[in-house]
């Protein structure tokens, strides 16, 4: 089916991650004829691999650094975009971390990760997407999707500043979504159950690995709560992103899409 | 092609959101059985179908009625061989009263229509899906069920049933891998709207209570299932989908009744 990305140029953060789910969405738009994907990553490297991935593709790319917490390196990469492509019609809200282990005690926890927790994923998602805003609304055409998470459903995991993080992306993507209806600007949101990223690494850090055993025990554990039997991939999550930020659903605007294998319902 | 060899069945689909989605999955590969109780404009989409280069066959079948809908399931499998995909299209509003008014015949055929058909077409067409470990169900819901813009208490009540069903079966047949799940159209210009369809005027100033400004095009619809039938959303189940150009403008708690 054609999504109509023909002339059309997008902008994914947080895209350098050759595991993540950035790269899968830049190279689905890639591979669905989006002429453009800018490619942009805290690390340039990373940035500049998943962009050659577009080229080969045949897609135009552009790799640019910013850490999305400086509003200075956000608006200036911004601007290295549009001088080069001159608009932004699809902005991809990817970029985020994990920056705490789950099940931390609230008494135990650090605030400086809290305050940290919330300028990565809530504050840097709007200062990107506050460089980009003005650009759709002049040319009225212009679609959002941010990554929220299915962890803002699951308090299985104690009491974690990243799903809260999470929820405020859920609440801006709906308050975006409603401020901007008429400027021909459509905002939603995918919310990923677990999946293989680099998150797991982080919930690991200074934990010894797995022994094999205790590994297919974890594995089997994370299994029993997944009613479709598995988890998710990169690809599950692009699936979604791509068809959001597509046409077909030129209707469709301040909804938080859960692509979870069942595990929210 | 996103559904290639895959066979779908579309209750509703005479006309309107149901016509659109037949005629869709068609373009993507699909062959269609065409339910509906209106057989001349269900023949007259199965022939959109074909002329896409598809298997379409029209089937004359009332979906609150659970022998035809039995038959309707042996047919397409008669014919067919198999079922991959079920969209629960068919529904209405026919009639509306005050809930004090409403008379217990009134209130059965319409949850009937919206609700027990959508039971009865999972009932008969499940045993296929999950003799084969593979399936996509697709209810059609309403915004009504979620935000009702007035009191319809038979039609939004059947539709939130519809809901609650379709939680309840992406629960027990995720181990069949079938997956369950709904759409919520806002407002779509189909024969819902009856004498008024035709009344242009009417959708431009019902489209600007929408956010995004304009009233819903069956194809809308019709998209949103395309993904939702397809393998692009094989990790989504017992989602609900709004296609609602985006309303409601705040969650129904929030919601300010203007006074009269």
């Amino acid at each position: 089916m054609d999504l109509c990305f023909k002339g059309k140029v997008a902008l994914v953060s947080g895209a350098g991650s050759q595991i993540g789910f950035g790269k899968a969405i830049a190279l689905l738009l890639a591979k669905e004829g989006c002429d453009t994907v800018a490619v942009t990553d805290v690390n340039l490297e990373d940035a500049e691999k998943t962009a050659d991935a577009v080229k080969k593709l045949g897609g135009g790319s552009l790799a640019v650094r910013a850490d999305i917490t400086r509003k200075a390196e956000v608006d200036a990469m911004v601007k290295k975009v549009l001088e080069k492509y001159s608009k932004i019609d699809i902005l991809c809200n990817v970029a985020g971390a994990i920056l705490h282990k789950d099940n931390v005690p609230l008494d135990q926890q650090d605030g400086e990760v809290w305050t940290r927790q919330m300028d990565l994923n809530l504050f840097g998602t709007m200062n990107v997407t506050r460089a980009v805003l003005p650009g759709m609304r002049e040319r009225k055409y212009g679609v959002i999707v941010n990554i929220g998470s299915g962890s803002t459903h699951q308090y299985s995991m104690g009491v974690g500043m990243y799903a809260m993080s999470k929820f405020a992306i859920d609440l801006f993507t709906k308050q975006l979504a409603t401020a901007e209806s008429r400027s021909g600007i459509r905002v939603n949101c995918v919310a990923p159950g677990p999946a293989p990223t680099n998150f797991g690494a982080v919930l690991r850090e200074g934990l010894p690995p797995p022994t094999p055993e205790q590994a297919k025990q974890m594995r089997e554990r994370m299994l029993s709560t997944m009613p479709l039997g598995r988890i998710g991939t990169a690809a599950d999550i692009a699936n979604a992103t791509v068809f959001l930020a597509s046409d077909v659903t030129s209707y469709v605007t301040g909804q938080v899409f859960h692509v979870s294998g069942g595990s929210v319902m | 092609m996103l559904l290639q060899h895959k066979v779908a069945i579309v209750t509703g689909a005479a006309r309107g959101i149901g016509r659109a989605t037949a005629i869709m999955f068609a373009a993507e590969g699909a062959s269609v059985a065409v339910a509906d109780i209106s057989l001349k404009e269900a023949n007259d989409t199965a022939s959109e179908v074909r002329k896409k280069g598809r298997e379409g066959m029209a089937v004359f079948c009332n979906a609150t009625d659970g022998k035809q809908v039995s038959d309707l399931v042996q047919k397409v499998v008669a014919n067919f061989g198999k079922i991959d995909i079920l969209v629960n299209n068919a529904g209405g509003l026919p009639s509306t009263a005050p809930v004090e008014d409403m008379s217990e015949e009134e209130w059965d055929s319409v949850v009937d229509l919206n609700l027990k058909s959508t039971f009865l077409c999972c009932k008969y067409v499940v045993p296929h899906m999950k003799a084969r470990r593979s399936g996509a169900i697709i209810n059609i819901s309403s915004l009504g069920a979620t935000s009702p813009p007035s009191s319809n208490v038979h039609y939004h009540s059947g539709k939130a049933g519809v809901l609650g069903m379709t939680v309840d079966l992406a629960v027990g047949l995720c181990p069949f891998n079938i997956r369950v799940n709904a759409i919520i159209p806002g407002p779509i210009r189909t024969a819902f709207f009856g004498s008024r369809l035709s009344d242009d005027v009417f959708f431009a100033e019902l489209g600007k209570t929408v956010p995004l400004g304009r009233v819903g095009a069956p194809e809308d619809i019709a998209g949103a299932a395309l993904f939702l039938a397809s393998e692009l959303s094989s990790f989504i189940t017992g989602e609900f989908i709004n296609v609602t150009g985006g309303l409601p403008l705040a969650p129904p708690r929030a919601r300010s009744v203007p006074a009269k």
